[in-house]
């Protein structure tokens, strides 16, 4: 059973000591070649999530360089330098309002930034799954809403029955005649990203997608991305799905800066005390810096 | 204080037409307990809380609050008093509070007065010092900036009519945690808060004396934080003592030893929490 596939894996992971969770996440950047297997992959494929790989991702992910974006008369962010590496899992962390989902637009050309450079390498796809889930419609059944009546659908380069595709987003059977107006807020949230995913992307940039899930949904969207063969951006609040997939924490730190840190969100946590000292215990109210 | 801040005995809950989203639940709660509560959507998980917090009536079996437990609840859509401003529906959590200094004020003027009744005044007076001692109320100003920065409250005199959903939650949440109950019902408190938040949170549950029962998927709130988890399975309650580590061992074993499909897990009766007696 997968589910329990899954469960064996996060009790491993429970089991593990703090080193030995940053070594694990690590490795995943030295056994890129082995995520990109077909075997690997095949074995993969039962998982209660499984996200459909894109192309083969090269060397050059993503490099970001001395980004600033302002909105009306307040600074967003500034200086903002970061570099992907291929098959890394990048954790967004941050308050509410500091410019996390501005960063994905940025990303996706859908907003211009007010100085610095964006890099996309030329074998990167990206797939975007944004934070509205508004755009689902209500009418349609989630069979429906992913495959628009087809049987057989296209993910990136090859074809797949779409119920086959759609259950691998945890829609058993009767599920996926569910109408979406009738979901709840986690299903809806899978729906969003089964529907998105169709694209087959090899950078996945991920806003908020842990909201809503219960853990069962959590610990298969983990799994999902661990055997994900790309790179993924993922903006998230939940400290343990951080912990168990981030190769790299990106985080907009209270005073305005942003950080790129190499390790997961407690390994990042360690590392931000040694730097602000007792007062980094507590979050402060989101002060906007303004422009003069 | 009693033995059991709650009990449940067999409690029910059936919705039109006739699913039965909670079934012959019997629980006793002991003060102190750090409870988190987990399940499916659509277990019946906020159900089991509207019910322990007073506001659904509509069930079947008994259910008892202990006399003189104060309840504060967080519901998933709390609401605000569009009347008031960002700090002014954080300060009704220390109304108490608020009153006694205030009526402590109007007594030192009362003292002045030509006709004044010194032995009533002192009477009132030590009763209102009471209370400022017991709810710290000379720090109001520290605990309400505490809160605000914690979990990042929009700016003190924002219209509450204008906030994100997001934001009243927070609001609402700072209301609740300042006013002190001896049981708190949270209905995802993790929602729209950012990780340092979370972090904060967990910290201060950990260290409430009160009861605690929060439906949350927040894993680290319920591996640090939680004495107990409460799994809702098809309408009935099931209770391991034990945190989020101990239940996922517990759930592998379940799950080993293959119930077979469609067998629903039995009923329990259960005392849930470590006492503080």
């Amino acid at each position: 059973m997968s589910n329990q596939k899954a469960i064996k894996a996060e009790l491993e992971w429970v089991r593990s000591n703090p080193k030995g969770r940053q070594a694990k996440n690590k490795a995943r950047l030295q056994r890129f070649d082995e995520l990109n297997s077909q075997e690997f992959q095949s074995r993969n494929e039962t998982n209660e999530i499984y996200i459909p790989p894109g192309a083969r991702l090269g060397d050059k992910v993503i490099e970001v360089a001395g980004l600033r974006k302002t909105f009306g008369d307040r600074l967003l962010f500034d200086e903002v330098n970061f570099v992907v590496p291929k098959g890394s899992i990048v954790g967004i962390i941050g308050a509410n309002g500091m410019g996390k989902s501005t960063l994905f637009r940025i990303l996706m050309d859908l907003e211009t930034p007010d100085g610095g450079n964006v890099v996309v390498g030329d074998t990167v796809e990206l797939g975007y799954v944004d934070q509205s889930r508004d755009d689902l419609d209500g009418s349609k059944t989630v069979w429906e809403e992913v495959s628009d009546g087809l049987d057989i659908i296209r993910i990136g380069s090859y074809e797949v029955a779409s119920r086959s595709y759609v259950g691998r987003f945890n829609f058993k059977g009767s599920d996926q005649q569910k109408f979406v107006k009738d979901l709840s807020g986690g299903e809806r949230n899978r729906l969003h990203l089964a529907k998105l995913l169709k694209q087959g992307a090899n950078v996945l940039l991920l806003d908020e997608p842990t909201n809503d899930l219960d853990v069962e949904t959590l610990r298969a969207l983990e799994e999902a991305l661990l055997a994900f063969p790309g790179s993924a951006l993922v903006i998230s609040h939940d400290r343990w799905f951080l912990d168990r997939i981030a190769t790299h924490i990106l985080a907009y730190e209270d005073d305005g800066s942003v950080v790129f840190h190499e390790g997961n969100y407690t390994d990042y946590e360690v590392d931000r005390r040694q730097r602000q000292g007792a007062d980094a215990a507590v979050p402060s109210r989101v002060k906007h810096r303004r422009l003069k | 204080m009693a033995q059991y801040v709650y009990t449940m005995n067999r409690v029910g809950k059936i919705v039109p037409p006739k699913k039965e989203i909670l079934k012959d639940i019997s629980l006793s709660f002991f003060p102190g307990a750090k409870i988190g509560v987990l399940g499916l959507n659509g277990s019946g998980k906020s159900t089991l809380l509207k019910i322990m917090a007073g506001i659904d009536n509509e069930f079947n079996g008994d259910a008892k609050l202990a006399d003189g437990i104060k309840v504060g609840y967080l519901a998933q859509e709390p609401q605000l008093n569009p009347e008031k401003d960002v700090r002014g529906n954080v300060e009704e959590g220390l109304q108490e509070a608020i009153d006694a200094l205030a009526g402590l004020e109007k007594i030192y003027a009362d003292y002045a007065e030509p006709d004044a009744d010194f032995d009533a005044l002192a009477k009132e007076q030590a009763k209102l010092e009471d209370i400022i001692q017991a709810k710290d109320a000379h720090n109001l100003e520290t605990r309400l900036d505490i809160a605000a920065n914690a979990l990042r409250l929009p700016p003190w005199d924002a219209d509450v009519g204008t906030l994100s959903g997001g934001e009243q939650r927070r609001v609402a949440l700072a209301r609740l945690l300042l006013s002190e109950p001896d049981m708190l019902l949270l209905d995802e408190p993790t929602n729209h808060l950012d990780a340092e938040s979370v972090a904060w949170l967990e910290h201060f549950l950990e260290d409430f004396s009160g009861t605690v029962v929060a439906i949350t998927h927040d894993r680290y709130f319920l591996d640090n934080a939680a004495g107990w988890i409460l799994e809702l399975d098809r309408g009935r309650g099931i209770p391991y003592e034990g945190n989020y580590s101990v239940w996922l061992e517990a759930k592998e074993k379940r799950l080993e030893q293959e119930l077979p499909q469609g067998v629903e897990p039995k009923g329990h009766q259960g005392r849930i929490g470590v006492g503080q007696v």
